[in-house]
């Protein structure tokens, strides 16, 4: 089974949760005439000044904590006995999965609105789909990996041509315990979280994450990811080789970045940092290729990624990505700068 | 029962909610106070010549602003920013319009060039109320600070400030006119301003207005050097691991030009006013659309204003600024702003809400 034939319909078994509407999230509140108000959360100030039409108003007085999606759909019916019920209760749902998504309503559970998509990689490890819940997670291990050497400030000069792989590939990256990359194109920014929250909030920008469990996990980790950490960096010993058995810290992440441009369906890949010598590295990114068209808010027919020539791409990370099926689409010379060639490699997305 | 809807009126360009907008709020989000032109420096690229432009002699009084900020309380607005001038120099009226307005719930803020800027003053502001605080500086050595501000020592003044503000807690940005001689010195201004405890810094072009289009000769920097400099704030977006929310902005003073007109024109949710209590769509437009002198500026709001930029003689208008160095306007016969009186008409008085209604 695919992670797309695994999907959830977003908010499916809405009709019994219980949303919390949190006034006391609210940076703004203006009354406005006719019944209208203005919010502004402050979970998300980026979001700005927001409306809320009367009926909204209403909805969101109903969301105190007291009573289900069905409950408050109901209210509604008896409010408005003239206005259709299906009306009704794709107002409220589209109503209360925006303000969740903004953070401004609580879920007696986990979010209905986000299905992290989970899935066994093998060896012991596990992938899943990013929420805003992770935010910090994500800041945090962005943070562990960056300390322990997995950007180093400079990479060697000069690759080879030939195959996607051996275009890419370069000297030895200086950082042993991890593959790492980052698109030259797009700001990672300093994966700091108001950007990674909100790259997360405006379904932007994907993470998919690894975790390892279990023995066989740790196994994998013993052989590949936990033995290329003892010998990793300083401070890789709480990086990559952090891979110990049964818990969800994040161990490794793919960053994606939907098409901004009107029209475009092409994803890039912005980040990606994998423990090296994990075993599961190879099923975590068909994971994530199988698994990007469902999360996407747009239609996607492939994923590219930028790489310029003049700086080395780590062997290991070149193999991945070769056998992952990126095939070299162009390569604009100069691009970057002088001897600077941009290589652009493209993954085309399965039935799209 | 009417469709539940969530809408943003700050990007919103259906027109039917944009008109529903229009009609249905109680005030701008966003507005701007000129408390008072009258400067203690003379900088080089100050954009409405601070100090020594037509509206100077003619401020609102105390009561004036008083009552002009109890009005705008009373509307409520998201937030209300204090700019100059150098607000300080009416210290006790800024004082107490931070408290009026935080009394009624709005984020007021304010600029500065620090010069005046003191512990206790520090302190009562953020007794009074304030959100937060912009403070100028424009290099990260007195060399460069200095000679764009015009007098020595204003460098050390303006950290000082900075230390001030933070030891009081409140929350402090920082604006950062790049010149032709401190456009490299972007890094490690940044790096110190992180360690004062600012929490944003704002780069923005020098504007090619008032007494920055007289020296623009000699400070507006290059297109190469502007260049590099885009270059230099991603570069320092994308290595900066310490996480702890500095935010760098490179800013586009033209962007609501053309946003405004082209986009919000049925729903503005900003306002500024001058100091001489003129009403304006734009900080950089010669163009005056009422006076708080004249009427309250919730009466000009009910009105109507929140469709101003549908003004024909204002589209006009911000139709001839699209770059930064069409700023300085005069070329065309209307008003060289902050040099010649503007155009001054009145959206009630003129019935020109009239011209707006859709």
């Amino acid at each position: 089974m695919t992670p797309q034939d695994a999907a959830a319909t977003p908010g499916a078994g809405l009709a019994g949760r219980v949303p919390t509407f949190h006034f006391d999230r609210l940076e703004y509140f203006r009354e406005e005439k006719e019944g209208y108000i203005t919010i502004r959360s402050s979970t998300h100030p980026e979001t700005n000044e927001v409306v809320l039409n009367p009926t909204a108003n209403q909805i969101i007085r109903l969301c105190d904590g007291s009573r289900s999606v069905a409950a408050v759909a109901a209210a509604m019916k008896g409010l408005y006995p003239k206005a259709p019920p299906d009306v009704i209760e794709r107002d409220i749902n589209t109503m209360i999965s925006s303000l969740s998504r903004m953070r401004l309503i609580d879920w007696d559970g986990p979010d209905p609105f986000h299905n992290p998509h989970p899935a066994d990689l093998g060896f012991g490890w596990r992938g899943r789909l990013a929420s805003e819940d992770d935010t910090q997670a994500i800041v945090d291990f962005a943070a562990r990996a960056r300390k322990s050497g997995a950007f180093p400030a400079r990479s060697p000069a000069g690759s080879p041509a030939g195959s996607p792989a051996a275009a890419l590939a370069g000297s030895p990256a200086p950082a042993p315990a991890w593959l790492a990359f980052r698109s030259p194109l797009l700001s990672p920014g300093g994966l700091g979280e108001l950007e990674v929250r909100q790259g997360l909030y405006a379904r932007l920008d994907h993470y998919f994450l690894m975790t390892c469990h279990g023995a066989d996990g740790a196994d994998g980790a013993g052989s590949g990811a936990g033995g290329g950490a003892s010998d990793g960096a300083d401070g890789a010993g709480d990086g990559a080789g952090a891979a110990g058995a049964g818990n969800d810290a994040i161990e490794g992440l793919l960053s994606i970045r939907s098409p901004l441009p009107y029209g475009s369906h092409l994803a890039v890949v912005r980040l990606i940092l994998l423990p090296r010598g994990c075993p599961a590295a190879p099923a975590f990114l068909r994971y994530a290729a199988d698994l990007l068209p469902a999360a996407a808010p747009f239609s996607l027919t492939g994923v590219r990624l930028y790489w310029v020539r003049s700086a080395a791409l780590d062997p290991d990370l070149a193999a991945l990505i070769d056998g992952a099926g990126f095939a070299a689409e162009m390569t604009m010379r100069d691009e970057m700068g002088p001897e600077k060639d941009l290589i652009v490699l493209r993954y085309s997305l399965g039935g799209a | 029962m009417g469709v539940a809807s969530l809408t943003s009126p700050g990007q919103e360009m259906n027109p039917d909610t944009a008109r529903t907008h229009a009609r249905v709020l109680r005030g701008p989000y966003q507005m701007t106070l000129d408390i008072t032109n009258k400067c203690n420096l003379r900088c080089l690229h100050c954009f409405n010549r601070s100090g020594e432009n037509p509206i100077v002699e003619d401020e609102l009084s105390d009561d004036e602003v008083v009552a002009f900020l109890r009005d705008v309380a009373g509307i409520k607005p998201f937030n209300l920013c204090f700019c100059g001038g150098e607000p300080l120099l009416r210290r006790e009226l800024l004082l107490q319009g931070i408290k009026i307005l935080a009394d009624g719930g709005v984020k007021a803020s304010t600029v500065t060039n620090g010069q005046l800027m003191t512990a206790e003053i520090a302190r009562r502001m953020a007794d009074a109320g304030i959100y937060q605080v912009q403070v100028s500086v424009d290099g990260a050595t007195p060399e460069s600070h200095d000679r764009l501000r015009n007098r020595r020592g204003c460098f050390a003044k303006a950290l000082k400030a900075i230390e001030h503000l933070a030891a009081a807690k409140i929350k402090v940005g920082v604006a950062f006119t790049p010149t032709r001689w401190s456009i490299g010195e972007v890094e490690p201004l940044a790096r110190r301003l992180r360690d004062l405890g600012v929490s944003a810094m704002r780069v923005q072009a020098l504007m090619v207005m008032g007494r920055g289009q007289v020296y623009s000769e000699d400070i507006n920097p290059t297109a190469g050097q502007y260049r590099q400099l885009v270059g230099d704030l991603r570069r320092l977006r994308n290595t900066d691991a310490r996480g702890d929310g500095f935010h760098l902005e490179w800013g586009d003073p033209v962007d609501h030009l053309i946003r405004f007109s082209d986009m919000l024109d049925r729903c503005c949710p900003f306002i500024a006013v001058r100091a001489n209590g003129a009403i304006i769509p734009s900080i950089y437009l010669p163009l005056t659309v009422g006076n708080v002198r004249r009427h309250a500026f919730s009466e000009y709001w009910d009105a109507g204003l929140a469709r101003l930029w549908r003004l024909p003689l204002l589209k006009s208008m911000a139709a001839r600024v699209r770059s930064v160095p069409e700023m300085g306007g005069g070329d065309d016969g209307t008003p060289r702003p902050y040099w010649e009186r503007d155009l001054e008409v009145d959206f009630i008085d003129d019935l020109l809400y009239r011209e707006v209604a859709v």
